[in-house]
């Protein structure tokens, strides 16, 4: 495949990366803009270390209605739909089950703690009893249910914003947003060029990650979820941010990642949260899905689901 | 020149219900027919109403295709009517002419966006053999769900 002259450009958000890729480089200034615009506004309305943002204003309200922004119903909607979608695997609730396992900051500062954990696990399933009023815009969020809507919020706003960027500029247009990417418009030739990685290592701030694979990818969206990547320890114990909304704890997985094609980020993105948190189950369910699915062991094995495009160093194939 | 009737009261007093009792029929016809007439344009325009309100994914909160009947979602669980609101807070695009045009509770979906998940239109493909470095990777990063 020839080098493609794709206008890229790479900066820090959402605490991780974001990652920009138009198919007519004249595109990436206007591009660039829409995408930090939607950026800052996901901020805004979903970020769990906010005082301002309209999730910390839900969550402290009591249990009482609070108005919201259009933006944090739609996101919240997504978030219960999910929650739905996967028998409550992918769940919103699990906020204060994150807080009490030490993810309670910037991931940058809550992985320097390293004390021993002190509060008991607190298992999700809250979502069942969020209201959402379609016609006032606002949302109850029952009295001490914590939100974090981490699966699922980067993964919309690396829809939304392909979305938008396609229609104002008309060309293809890639999004990748700490590994949840989102595509939209016209590809280039041969499709966007894609690495999947999975390594234990990698740092979102190192430009040279290896890639266990490379595919291309024209439409939809890619995401993958990983127990390696944010994980931390406490008081000797080895965390991930992936909790099992049954218990409040760590999932405790089969898979160390699970890369999921889909037909938007966000499908991809709840499909591969669910994926790590269901273990072998995850199979036969990608496989009725019809999602192709790339799943890592542990021990590096690979079971590929659904027609993802095999290759030479996968172990195995499921 | 007298009226046949009015040669007799009797007569004329039958004469009289004859013809009440013809205009109450008539009536009853017409009331009839505005029935039907109603219930056609009824069944013709109430299921489009309705078909429009149960596509979630495409209705936003606030935005012009959202059910314009008030309505309060309880996310996990039954969606309910927000009777309870305060009448002042109903928006002025409620219509309670025709409630029937708009979903009950158990049509309603409970969230404005629903993501489903459907596969790609086109799966990933390998790249070529020929293919240069990834400009960007999907991996399990700091910032991967």
């Amino acid at each position: 495949m020839p080098a493609t002259a794709y206008g890229q450009c790479t900066s820090a958000a959402l605490g991780t990366f974001a990652t920009l890729l138009v198919a007519d480089p004249r595109a990436l200034e206007p591009a660039r803009d829409l995408l930090a615009t939607e950026l800052a506004a996901i901020d805004a309305a979903c970020s769990r270390f906010r005082p301002d943002s309209d999730l910390h204003r839900a969550c402290a309200a009591g249990g009482q209605p609070v108005p919201v922004s259009p933006l944090f119903t739609e996101a919240l909607s997504v978030a219960v739909a999910a929650a739905r979608l996967t028998g409550g695997d992918v769940d919103p609730t699990c906020g204060q089950a994150l807080v009490n396992l030490g993810y309670d900051r910037d991931f940058g500062s809550a992985r320097e703690e390293t004390t021993a954990l002190s509060r008991p696990p607190v298992p999700g399933g809250g979502w069942r009893d969020i209201v959402l009023d379609s016609v006032r815009g606002d949302v109850t969020v029952p009295d001490g249910v914590l939100l974090d809507l981490g699966a699922t919020a980067k993964a919309l706003a690396a829809d939304r914003a392909t979305a938008a960027i396609a229609a104002a500029t008309g060309c293809g247009v890639l999004v990748n947003l700490g590994g949840d990417i989102s595509v939209a418009g016209q590809p280039p030739d041969g499709g966007w060029l894609v690495g999947i990685a999975d390594a234990a290592s990698f740092d979102t701030t190192t430009a040279t990650v290896e890639s266990r694979q490379l595919v291309t990818i024209r439409d939809g969206g890619l995401a993958t979820s990983s127990v390696l990547g944010r994980a931390w320890r406490r008081g000797g114990a080895q965390l991930h941010h992936i909790v099992d909304p049954r218990t409040g704890e760590p999932a405790r997985s089969c898979w160390r990642t699970v890369t999921v094609a889909a037909a938007t980020c966000v499908a991809a993105n709840v499909a591969s949260t669910a994926a790590i948190v269901r273990g072998e189950r995850a199979v036969g369910w990608l496989e009725r899905l019809r999602l192709p699915a790339r799943l890592v062991r542990h021990d590096g094995s690979v079971v590929l689901t659904a027609g993802w495009p095999a290759q030479d160093n996968d172990a195995s194939r499921g | 020149m007298r009226d046949s009737y009015e040669d007799s009261p009797a007569q004329a007093r039958d004469a009289s219900f004859r013809r009440l009792g013809r205009l109450t029929w008539r009536t009853t016809q017409l009331g009839a027919l505005a029935t039907v007439g109603f219930a056609i344009v009824f069944a013709r325009s109430a299921p489009a109403q309705t078909g429009s309100a149960q596509s979630p994914a495409t209705v936003t909160p606030g935005s012009p295709a959202a059910p314009s009947a008030p309505v309060t979602a309880r996310v996990g669980g039954t969606p309910k009517p927000s009777a309870a609101r305060p009448s002042g807070s109903q928006p002025a695009t409620a219509q309670p002419a025709a409630p029937a045009a708009y979903p009950s509770a158990s049509t309603v979906q409970p969230t404005v966006t629903s993501p489903t998940l459907a596969p790609p239109t086109t799966p990933p493909a390998p790249a070529p053999s020929s293919a240069t470095p990834a400009p960007t990777t999907s991996s399990a990063s700091h910032g991967g769900g």
